[in-house]
C-alpha cells in the first residue's frame, strides 16, 4: 500500500516549475567500472579518481569522455581517496590507510603500502572507515564507525590486538580498537586519536582554514545527523567510543556524559536535512559554483545536498543550514531503503512528519547515495553516489552553476536580537517587510542514549523588522531568543525584485550560544514543554499543516488548489489532485469529515490520490483535515492559527 | 599460457570476469590480490587468484596462508550483500594452515606480534610484507610453473632466524628448502643475504 503512495507522486511533480540555476550532469561510466562510488577526488594537475564499493580506483583525465584507467583494485570497501599525485593516491579502506603507488611508471598501482592500520575491524558491518583530508599540517584525517549501540561500555576487550576467537561475532559491542573516533596518520604512519563519542561520521572535512569537520549520523545518542567541528581531545555524545580514552575510569551516566559531551556546530535535523549526510566540502571555487564561495556542502543518503553556513559566535562555529538540492522522493527513498525502524530512530512514527513544510525542489535528476563530492578545477561539483545495495542509485554526476543567480538565503546569522538574513539578490521590499513573510519556531534534541525527536516545540515571534537600505538583507528581532534550540525559518511566497520565489525557502539555525556567549542552562534530557496529551482527540491544524507539506502538498499545491498537468493534442490533461478551495455541491470541503477522512485513509479508488492510512496515523489524518478545512475551508483563519 | 580457460569460467562477478577484465588491461598471468571478508579467516583477509585455476585465502591476522584451492574466487556474494558477507571459494581445497601464528621469530615457542605492512605485485608474484616481533618479513607466493601448485618463499634479515609450524596436509605433497627441521614439523630458518626459504604445495590429485 505504502508503495503505491510513493510511487504516485511523481507523477505529479512536473507541474511544479523548476529553477535552472544548477544542472546536473550525468558523467558516463565505463562499463567494466562498478558504479558504485564512494569516493572521488582530483589529483593537483586536474585529474578525475573515483574508488568504488568493489575496491577499485579509477582515473580519468577527461570526465566525460574518458579514457578510464583502473589504477589499483582489490581494496577492501574503500571510502575515502585523496590523490596526492597521480603516482600516489590514498585510500582509506576498511582495515587500514592505504598508499597506492605505481613504481614501474606502468599507470598502475603495484605497491599497497600499509600507512597506519592502529585501530582494528571485526565482521561487524558498521565497522567503517571513512574520509580523507589533510589537515592542516599536511597529516591525514580519517574517522571510524561504531558497531556498538547504547548501554553499558564494554571493556572485556580493552587496548589488547584483536583475538581471534571473538571477530566473528557481529560483535556489538566490538572489540575493534578507537571505533568511533576521529583520528589523524602522519605521513610516515603514525596515529594520533582525536576526539570520540561519533557513531558513524561517514563525512570528513577539512575547512580551507584547516579546522577539522565531520558529518555524524543520528541514531543512538545522536538524536539527529550533526556537523561537528572536530577539537583534539574533545567528546561528541555516542559514549561507547569512550573506553579508548586514557583517562576513561569505568562506567559513565548520562550526567557525566552531558558535563563531557560538546555539542554541534551544526545540526541537520532528521527527516528535512536527510538522513544520512556524507562529506562535508567547502565551495573554494571563488565563486565559480554561485554566490556561495566559502561555504560548505553536504550530500546525503536521500536525493539531498545541503548547504551550511558557518560562523564563530563566542569562539565556536555555530550556524544554518538550508536544502541546496532537494527532492521529493528523498523521503521515499529513506523509507524503502531504511525501513520503518530505521526512519524511527529517534523520533518514532512521527519522524515521517519531520519530511515535512517547504516542497521539495522536485523533478530533479539528483540521485540518491550522494556520500561523496569534491569540486573540480572548473567550479562544478562532483557528487559520487552508492547506496551500497540499500537503494537505488549508483554513479557520478556532476553539479554545474548555470551562471544565473538562484534566488536563495545565502546566510543566516545570529543578532544580538534575532537573526539577520542576507539574499543572494535583492528582495521585494514590500515583503520584506511583511511579518507575514516568516514563520519562525523553534525545538530541541535532547541528549537520550535511545536518540530523541523534536521536544519544547514552539513558534517564535517576530517583533521588529528591519530591512536594509539595499533589500538584500533584512534583521529579524526575535522575542525571548534562546540558546540551545534550533530555530527553524521559512518564507512564505518571498520573491527578488527579478519575481523569482526563494528556491529553497527553509533554514535551520542551530543557536548554541547567543552572542554574548550565553548557552542552555537547562535540561539537556528532559523537555521543558511538556507535550500535551492528544488523547482527548483534538484534531492539532498546525501538525496537520506540517503533514499537509509533506505529503500532500505535492499534488494538491500550496494554495489548495490542486490542478491538473495540461494535455497535449494527443493526451488529456491529468487530473493531479482536487481543488479545497472550490465552494459549489460536491465540492472536496462540503463534505462531511467522515468521508473525506475515508478518502485521505484508504485513497480515491481509481483515481490518483494514494492511501495514507499506512503511513500517517488516525490523529495525524485528523489533523490533516483539521489543516484543510482550517487554511481552505469557508473561513480561511490559516494565519490566525499560524500566529 | 593458453587462453582457453577464460571460456570456461563463469562470466558476472565471479573472478573469471575481473580476471577478463583484466586481460584487455594487464598482463593475464599476474596474480591478483582481493582484501575482502574471506570465509573461515579473520577480518579482512586477503582472497589472492595467483592463476587461471589456482587461488588462497591470506589471512594477516591468524598468520598465514589459511587455504589453497584449484579453482577460483566468487566475490558476488560480497559485492552484492547489505551486510557483509564473506567471499565464495569455489574449486577443490587441497591445503589448509588454523594454527595461530605458526611463524616464529628467533624463538620457536613465542607467538609473535605480527604488524601487516601491505604487499606489492612483483612479475609473476605477490609479495607480502609484514614484521613479526619489529623484524620486516617478505613472502612471496607465486603459481608454480603447470600452474596447480603454489610456491611460497620467505625472506628474513641476515641472522634472523624465522620458525615455521608446519601442520600435515592430507591433500597436498608440501616440499621446503633452505630451512632444517628441528623438530617433526617444526622448520628453521636463518635468515642469509641471498637465501630464502621456500615452501612449495602441490594438490595429490594432479600428481
Ligand atoms: C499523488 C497526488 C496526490 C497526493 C500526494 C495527495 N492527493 Fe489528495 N487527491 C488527489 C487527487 C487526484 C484527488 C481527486 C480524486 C477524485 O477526483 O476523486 C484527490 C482528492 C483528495 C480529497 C477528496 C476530495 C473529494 O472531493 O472527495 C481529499 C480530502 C484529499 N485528496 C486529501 C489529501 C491529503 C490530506 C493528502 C496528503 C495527506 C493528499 N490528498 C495527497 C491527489 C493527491
Amino acid at each position: 500500500m505504502r508503495k503505491t503512495a510513493i510511487t504516485l507522486i511523481p507523477l505529479a511533480l512536473a507541474s511544479l516549475a523548476l529553477a535552472n540555476t544548477y544542472e546536473i550532469e550525468e558523467i558516463p561510466l565505463p562499463k567494466e567500472m562498478s558504479p558504485e562510488l564512494s569516493g572521488v577526488a582530483f589529483t593537483p594537475s586536474g585529474k578525475l579518481v573515483v574508488v568504488n564499493r568493489h575496491g577499485e580506483v579509477w582515473i580519468t583525465a577527461d570526465a566525460k569522455s574518458g579514457p578510464w584507467r583502473r589504477f589499483a583494485f582489490g581494496l577492501h570497501e574503500p571510502l575515502g581517496v585523496l590523490a596526492l599525485s597521480e603516482e600516489e593516491i590514498l585510500v582509506t579502506q576498511r582495515p587500514e590507510l592505504t598508499r597506492l603507488r605505481d613504481t614501474n611508471g606502468d599507470g598502475r598501482a603495484d605497491h599497497y603500502e600499509t600507512v597506519n592500520d592502529d585501530w582494528c575491524v571485526t565482521d561487524n558491518w558498521h565497522e567503517f572507515t571513512f574520509g580523507l583530508r589533510l589537515d592542516r599540517d599536511g597529516e591525514f584525517i580519517l574517522s571510524t564507525g561504531l558497531p556498538d549501540v547504547a548501554g553499558e561500555i564494554n571493556t572485556r576487550f580493552p587496548r589488547v590486538p584483536l583475538h581471534m576467537e571473538k571477530v566473528h561475532q557481529e560483535a556489538k559491542p566490538s572489540p575493534g580498537r578507537y571505533e568511533g573516533w576521529v583520528m589523524k596518520v602522519s605521513r610516515d604512519g603514525r596515529m594520533t586519536p582525536l576526539a570520540s563519542g561519533f557513531r558513524a561520521a561517514a563525512g570528513v572535512g577539512v575547512s580551507p582554514d584547516g579546522d577539522i569537520f565531520v558529518t555524524d549520523q543520528q541514531g543512538d545518542y545522536i538524536a539527529t545527523s550533526t556537523l561537528v567541528h572536530v577539537r583534539p581531545g574533545r567528546f561528541y555524545g555516542h559514549a561507547a567510543s569512550l573506553k579508548w580514552r586514557d583517562d576513561y575510569r569505568g562506567p559513565v551516566d548520562l550526567e557525566m556524559l552531558t558535563q563531557l559531551r560538546t555539542p554541534e556546530a551544526v545540526a541537520l535535523p532528521h527527516g528535512t536535512m536527510g538522513g544520512s549526510p556524507g562529506e562535508p566540502v567547502w565551495d573554494t571555487t571563488g565563486g565559480k559554483f554561485g554566490p556561495f564561495a566559502g561555504q560548505v556542502f553536504i550530500g546525503d543518503f536521500t536525493k539531498l545536498i545541503s548547504r551550511v553556513f558557518l560562523e564563530k559566535v563566542a569562539g565556536e562555529y555555530q550556524g544554518a543550514c538550508f536544502p541546496f538540492i532537494r527532492d521529493a522522493v528523498g523521503l521515499a527513498a529513506i523509507q524503502a531503503n531504511s525501513g520503518a525502524d530505521n526512519l524511527t530512530i529517534p523520533a518514532g512514527k512521527d519522524g515521517l512528519k519531520y519530511f515535512r513544510d517547504v516542497p521539495p525542489r522536485t523533478g530533479t535528476p539528483l540521485r540518491p547515495g550522494n556520500m561523496r563530492m569534491a569540486f573540480a578545477p572548473d567550479g562544478s561539483l562532483y557528487v559520487a553516489q552508492t547506496t551500497r545495495g540499500w537503494g537505488q542509485g549508483d554513479g557520478l554526476q556532476r553539479i554545474v552553476w548555470t551562471k544565473k543567480t538562484p534566488v536563495e538565503i545565502a546566510k543566516m546569522e545570529v543578532t544580538r536580537d534575532g537573526f539577520r538574513l542576507t539574499f543572494t539578490t535583492a528582495m521585494e521590499a514590500a515583503q520584506l517587510r511583511d511579518a507575514k513573510t516568516y514563520r519562525l519556531g523553534r525545538f530541541r534534541f535532547l541528549y537520550l542514549p535511545k536518540g530523541s525527536p523534536r521536544v519544547d516545540e514552539t513558534l517564535a515571534e517576530i517583533t521588529g523588522i528591519r530591512v536594509a537600505a539595499d533589500h538584500r538583507s533584512v534583521e529579524l528581532a526575535v522575542r525571548d531568543l534562546q540558546p540551545g534550540h534550533i530555530y527553524e525559518l521559512e518564507l512564505e511566497h518571498l520573491r527578488s525584485v527579478g519575481g523569482g520565489l526563494v528556491e529553497n525557502p527553509q533554514a535551520f539555525y542551530t543557536l548554541t550560544r547567543l552572542l554574548d556567549g550565553r548557552t542552555f542552562t537547562g535540561p539537556m534530557s528532559e523537555p521543558r514543554i511538556i507535550a500535551e496529551q492528544k488523547a482527548n482527540g483534538v484534531p492539532d491544524p498546525e501538525a496537520g499543516r506540517r503533514i499537509y507539506g509533506t505529503f500532500c502538498v505535492i499534488c494538491h499545491q500550496p494554495d489548495g488548489k490542486g490542478g491538473a498537468l495540461p494535455g497535449t493534442a494527443d493526451t488529456p490533461a491529468t487530473l493531479v489532485a482536487a481543488n479545497f478551495t472550490l465552494r459549489d455541491a460536491g465540492s472536496p470541503l462540503s463534505k462531511p469529515d467522515i468521508e473525506l477522512l475515508k478518502i485521505i485513509t484508504d485513497g480515491a479508488p481509481g483515481k490518483p490520490m494514494p492511501p495514507f492510512g499506512s503511513v500517517l496515523k488516525p490523529d495525524e489524518i485528523r489533523d490533516v483535515l483539521a489543516y484543510l478545512r482550517a487554511a481552505f475551508g469557508e473561513t480561511n483563519h490559516s494565519s490566525s492559527i499560524q500566529r | 599460457m593458453s587462453r582457453a580457460w577464460t571460456h570456461a569460467v563463469p562470466w558476472l562477478p565471479i573472478l573469471g570476469m575481473q580476471w577478463l577484465t583484466c586481460l584487455c588491461m594487464t598482463n593475464a598471468a599476474e596474480p591478483q590480490v582481493f582484501r575482502t571478508f574471506m570465509p573461515e579467516a579473520g577480518p579482512s583477509a586477503f582472497g589472492v587468484v595467483l592463476g587461471p585455476d589456482l587461488a588462497l585465502c591470506y589471512d594477516d591476522l591468524r598468520g598465514g596462508v589459511n587455504q589453497v584451492w584449484l579453482g577460483s574466487l566468487d566475490l558476488t556474494p560480497t559485492f552484492q550483500a547489505k551486510i557483509n558477507q564473506p567471499a565464495t571459494i569455489k574449486g577443490t581445497v587441497f591445503y589448509k594452515e588454523g594454527k595461530v601464528q605458526p611463524l616464529r621469530v628467533n624463538d620457536a615457542t613465542k607467538a609473535p606480534e605480527r604488524r601487516f605492512k601491505g604487499y606489492r605485485y612483483d612479475k609473476n608474484a605477490v609479495i607480502f610484507h609484514y614484521t613479526l616481533d619489529g623484524v620486516a618479513i617478505r613472502e612471496t607466493l607465486r603459481a608454480s610453473d603447470e600452474g596447480h601448485g603454489m610456491m611460497r618463499s620467505w625472506s628474513v634479515p641476515e641472522g634472523v632466524a624465522l620458525f615455521f609450524h608446519a601442520e600435515t596436509q592430507p591433500d597436498a605433497h608440501v616440499t621446503f628448502d633452505g630451512g632444517e627441521e628441528i623438530a617433526p614439523g617444526v622448520w628453521r630458518h636463518v635468515g642469509q643475504s641471498g637465501k630464502s626459504f621456500m615452501m612449495v604445495i602441490k594438490p595429490r590429485s594432479k600428481s
